[in-house]
């Protein structure tokens, strides 16, 4: 795309933009309705008409075999999918005695129902897309057809998908695993929120609208406004120390390591590595059971002498969230060691010995050369570990399991969004709520992540730091 | 497919498989293909009711499960045949029965097995006299209990006369009635239980690891942990059925849960009747002696218990005395699943201070109100 621009002489900040610019297509369904002819309008209805017209027959019986197998989907269970989806089933189990014995006939469940209803609109979607793609395509040949006097045919359009459009065949496989593997999930997950998907209806439910929202900012039940508004804000405060104070103290030690006069600095990062190796939990659970009332910890200090009564690790919620941050930092560190030590190691030293030459000190170097080029490298890095501590389950889950638990709670004072929804849908199988705290988290996550990387340099000077 | 706990199906000679085999030699006529799967009884439910449909045809599950496996459909009827059986084999042990019958008054299942705790203590510390109380347990030797198990923290709110959704642990909406005077004076009890130096929460197992190295005399568990404890305690082996505790003065009986393992089909099995009549078979007496003598686990079956071998077993005596005498059928309604959460954690607050003498009523009630709101 660089080439097609060289020669024009524009302005240079029209240029950049130029070199980015897609003129849009003239194939429109809008046109093919208006300037197309027979053959192309029949593709409206019959999918290829307009290809087969000219003589792209295999590439036109491919558009009307996509169309068969939609029609054939939908008569044969598609439109019985979709015409559940209103009620979520009402067919009761029964079962009847025969000769003693008892035989039953299953009713509705309601999750396969939404399961399938969802995934017949989902190949409904997909098939207009095609449908829309399709009879564009019909114009196309028309057009071609009438400028060149042939419509390429298909060797031509196989050779175009391999090499000039390869990046159409090359990201088809990428975005069809993403449609069906994580969009489709989220939004059958996103729709059990507007019902009362519980342990009370497990096979028959049915949509009760935004209830379940409503239930989240009410002022008492299960789940409630205050209760979600303290798990939210300790969530958020969790994250930030958990991903700062890794960063910072790992940041410290990979440059106290890295210093020219220390010496062994091999045998320093493998010690600092060594809680690596050992997967995470089983130190979490090790943990868990050394801080516990009558753990080990507790014992060693009593039977020295130094406490009279055991440490209330996991039972007082400030020294909970204390330790919960404390023992994270233990497992986070390495890591940040390992990472920084890489870049730290990739900062041009030319630039230090500038420094040094124009006689600035340690802390100027480190904060006018060290720090700009770690947090523009380690930005998108941030982003990402603080998403992964507002959704770590593992440490929160197997150190604390979200304790202490005020009496009649449903949320501990260390639980964060993903262990009450773990605790909710898997525990008390309340789904319905688990995916109302679900879309939540994932709000919360996208308003930080977007406005931190937005503002960050990393996306603001792309490609600067080269 | 049936699914079964681990231990029963190591190999070929495993009790499940020998079972398996017998059965193909009552029933010629079924051609079955065997597919067996380890699914404790614990998790049955919870695994069965994420889809019922691809759940075993024949599984075993705890009594108290009965509840949300019928709300997922996902439990069948017992047959005529199999009622008959039942019937004879637990003629005079009515829990056993009613541990399996669902609020529609049909059996769902067949009892394989009894399910409580009841009490292992070093014999040379204690005199007969003294094990019939708690109390006077405490002040000779360390007690171990699971004050943040919810199956174990009941028995003393049980005792004192508290109830779990009414009298027989059938009606929701009577809920969870452990509250009041009665409550406030079982948690004061709890907060002096705590507080005594004898008394050690048994957690993780510190309660087995106590009787080993000295540390702890007296150890509330089933008879699952009967081999451990032996072992533990060599010619010191104690046990016996639960001893009382001196609420304000007067002795109260602690309750424990009493429950069963029970053989049950899967409606949405192809072939019905053989899932029936196989889930029977399991549950049989020779099905269950078999089981005693292949891994001494004590039967339920009333016809055997009065065997000469199996009546002398001291554990056998222990649990049958406790389910007879000293407990409570574990509800087996749904909303039963809700009640573990909440009294878990009130048993924590408990060992971890937060409940005192001052705010016990408060903190009882606060309990009791978690489950109106939850049920």
């Amino acid at each position: 795309m660089e080439a097609t621009t060289g020669a024009r002489p524009v302005r240079r900040g029209l240029l950049r933009r130029k070199a980015d610019y897609i003129p849009p297509s003239r194939y429109t369904l809008r046109a093919a309705l208006t300037d197309g002819d027979a053959f192309t309008r029949l593709s409206f209805l019959i999918l290829g008409a307009g290809n087969i017209a000219r003589k792209q027959i295999l590439k036109g019986l491919l558009f009307l075999a996509v169309e068969i197998a939609y029609i054939a989907f939908m008569a044969t269970s598609g439109a019985e999918n979709l015409a559940m989806i209103p009620s979520l089933g009402w067919r009761e189990q029964t079962a009847e005695k025969i000769d003693g014995y008892w035989h039953y006939t299953p009713g509705d469940n309601s999750v396969i129902v939404l399961l399938y209803g969802v995934a017949t609109i989902f190949i409904t979607l997909l098939f207009v897309v095609f449908w829309a793609y399709a009879v564009r395509s019909a114009y196309k040949a028309q057009l071609l057809a009438a400028e060149t006097g042939s419509a390429p045919d298909f060797i031509q359009d196989w050779r175009n998908i391999t090499d000039r459009e390869a990046q159409v065949s090359l990201m088809a496989l990428p975005v069809l695993g993403i449609l069906i593997f994580s969009i489709l999930p989220t939004l059958f997950m996103m729709c059990m929120a507007f019902t009362n998907y519980d342990s009370d209806h497990v096979l028959l439910f049915d949509w009760v609208g935004l209830e379940n929202f409503g239930q989240l900012f009410s002022a008492d039940g299960a789940v409630n406004a205050s209760l979600f508004g303290e798990v939210l804000a300790w969530t958020l405060v969790w994250a930030f120390f958990a991903t700062f104070l890794n960063f910072f103290l790992g940041l410290f030690l990979a440059m106290v390591i890295n210093r020219p006069t220390t010496r062994l600095k091999g045998f320093w990062r493998a010690v600092f590595s060594l809680s690596i190796a050992v997967p995470q939990f089983v130190s979490l659970l090790v943990i868990n059971q050394m801080l516990q009332p009558e753990g080990a910890i507790n014992r060693l200090l009593m039977s020295w002498g130094w406490i009279d009564e055991a440490l209330p690790f996991f039972t007082d919620a400030t020294w909970a969230r204390v330790t919960v941050i404390v023992v994270n930092l233990w497992i986070g560190i390495p890591f940040t060691i390992m990472q920084i030590t890489g870049i730290l190691q990739n900062i041009p030293a030319e630039q230090y010995e500038a420094a040094r030459i124009d006689g600035a000190n340690w802390w100027q170097t480190f904060t006018r050369i060290t720090m700009p080029y770690l947090v523009f490298v380690l930005t998108p890095y941030l982003i990402t570990t603080f998403t992964g501590n507002v959704n770590n389950f593992n440490v929160i889950y197997l150190l604390s399991n979200g304790n202490p638990t005020p009496v009649g709670a449903t949320a501990g004072k260390t639980d964060l969004l993903i262990t009450w929804l773990y605790k909710l849908t898997v525990d008390k199988g309340d789904y319905n709520l688990g995916a109302v705290i679900g879309i939540f988290t994932f709000i919360t996550l996208a308003i930080v992540s977007l406005i931190t990387y937005r503002s960050s340099a990393s996306y603001k000077d792309e490609g600067g730091f080269r | 497919m049936s699914w079964a706990s681990q231990e029963d199906q190591l190999n070929e000679d495993s009790w499940l498989q020998t079972m398996e085999k017998e059965f193909e030699e009552l029933h010629p006529e079924y051609d079955i293909t065997w597919n067996n799967q380890v699914v404790s009884s614990a998790d049955a439910a919870t695994i069965a009711k994420q889809d019922p449909t691809v759940a075993a045809d024949v599984f075993m599950y705890a009594s108290d499960q009965l509840g949300t496996l019928k709300e997922a459909n996902a439990i069948a009827r017992m047959s005529d045949d199999a009622v008959e059986q039942i019937e004879t084999q637990y003629e005079g042990s009515e829990s056993m029965i009613q541990s399996v019958t669902g609020d529609d008054g049909y059996l769902y299942g067949a009892p394989f097995g009894g399910n409580t705790w009841f009490m292992y203590y070093r014999k040379s510390k204690f005199t007969e006299e003294d094990i019939t109380s708690l109390d006077a347990m405490l002040a000779k030797g360390k007690v171990s209990f699971p004050l943040t198990n919810s199956w174990y923290l009941p028995a003393f709110y049980m005792g004192a006369g508290g109830t779990l959704f009414g009298e027989d642990g059938t009606d929701g909406e009577a809920g969870v009635q452990f509250g009041g005077d009665i409550g406030e004076a079982v948690t004061k009890y709890l907060i002096d239980l705590r507080n005594n130096p004898n008394f050690v929460n048994d957690s993780n197992g510190s309660g087995l690891a106590g009787l080993k190295s000295g540390a702890v005399d007296v150890v509330f568990s089933g008879s699952w942990d009967e081999p451990t404890v032996k072992e533990n305690l060599g010619d010191d082996y104690g046990v016996a059925a639960l001893p009382t505790f001196n609420l304000n003065g007067t002795a109260v009986q602690m309750k424990s849960f009493a429950g069963s393992t029970v053989v049950a089909w899967n409606p949405y099995t192809k072939h019905p009747k053989a899932a029936d009549q196989f889930a029977a078979f399991l549950a049989s007496t020779e099905a269950q002696r078999a089981h005693y003598e292949m891994r001494g686990t004590i039967p339920s079956d009333m016809t055997l218990a009065s065997e000469p071998e199996i009546a002398e077993n001291l554990v056998a005596k222990a649990q049958l005395e406790t389910i007879a005498r000293t407990s409570v059928v574990q509800p087996s309604i749904p909303e039963m699943a809700n009640f573990w959460g909440p009294c878990e954690n009130f048993g924590k607050s408990i060992l971890g201070n937060e409940v005192t003498y001052d705010n016990a009523r408060e903190l009882t009630d606060k309990w009791m109100a978690s489950y109106a709101s939850l049920m």
